[in-house]
């Protein structure tokens, strides 16, 4: 029981973590939160697989991940109409300045393909080592770091982040040019 | 050195978007207060109710 008990701690100690990357990867809170309750029911089931001392976040992010994709496929073509309004309500939500620039980023990590949104967000966000994301998401190594490096290299064109400072609105047309001849 | 070793290997992957250092900084940053934003929000009651409920289940199936 008392490995009950400290599974139950990570569980509670993970939620933070697991919220956060629930809402990035969906995009959508009321989905997020769906999915860290599924996470955790699915966790909490399967608790007798899990080996105690092995990474647990790496394993609770592992079911996120499964569920966030099992439910993309089946979601795909719903949910054109509800993006649309989320957005919507996004932007009127985006009313501080200083809040303006995270709003900027969110969007531009909504517009990467989902494969190198998590693998950013995994890497980039999470914590994990490429070795871990490459299990989470069950894939080689090699394909993590080749979808943040695609993950960054398209958010810097997206967000005109070309060297130490920003660009200048009649620069970023530059930009494209300057990166591939780097 | 280590680094070389590291973009070699992208270079093989992806030979035609290697990144620059600033850039990948200066992303790096945006992204952290996003994601800081993220995890400092509060955790809805719910996810500690079921917790709780879970584990209280669990003792009870336990004791019996």
């Amino acid at each position: 029981m008392n490995d009950r008990a400290e599974f139950t701690a990570g569980l509670m100690k993970a939620l933070p973590s697991l919220r956060a990357f629930a809402i990035s990867l969906s995009g959508r809170a009321e989905r997020a939160d769906d999915l860290v309750q599924d996470t955790l029911m699915r966790a909490w089931a399967n608790a007798d697989s899990f080996q105690p001392g092995t990474n647990l976040n790496a394993w609770l992010f592992t079911i996120l991940r499964n569920l966030f994709h099992s439910d993309y496929r089946k979601r795909r073509r719903e949910v054109q109409d509800e993006d649309g309004a989320y957005a919507a309500r996004l932007s009127v939500q985006a009313s501080q300045d200083a809040h303006l620039d995270v709003q900027d980023f969110r969007l531009a990590l909504e517009s990467l393909p989902p494969d190198q949104r998590e693998a950013l967000l995994l890497v980039g966000a999470s914590g994990f080592s490429y070795e871990e994301a490459a299990e989470i998401c069950q894939c080689a190594v090699g394909t993590i770091k080749s979808r943040v490096n695609r993950a960054r290299t398209k958010l810097a064109e997206i967000l005109s982040i070309d060297g130490p400072e920003d660009l200048s609105a009649d620069a970023r047309s530059r930009s494209v040019t300057a990166q591939s001849g780097a | 050195m280590k680094r070389k070793q590291a973009s070699a290997e992208l270079e093989n992957l992806d030979e035609e978007l290697q990144i620059d250092e600033h850039i990948q900084r200066r992303i790096g940053t945006k992204l952290r207060s996003y994601y800081d934003e993220l995890l400092n929000e509060p955790i809805p009651e719910k996810f500690v109710e079921l917790l709780v409920k879970l584990d209280e289940k669990e003792r009870q199936e336990g004791q019996s």
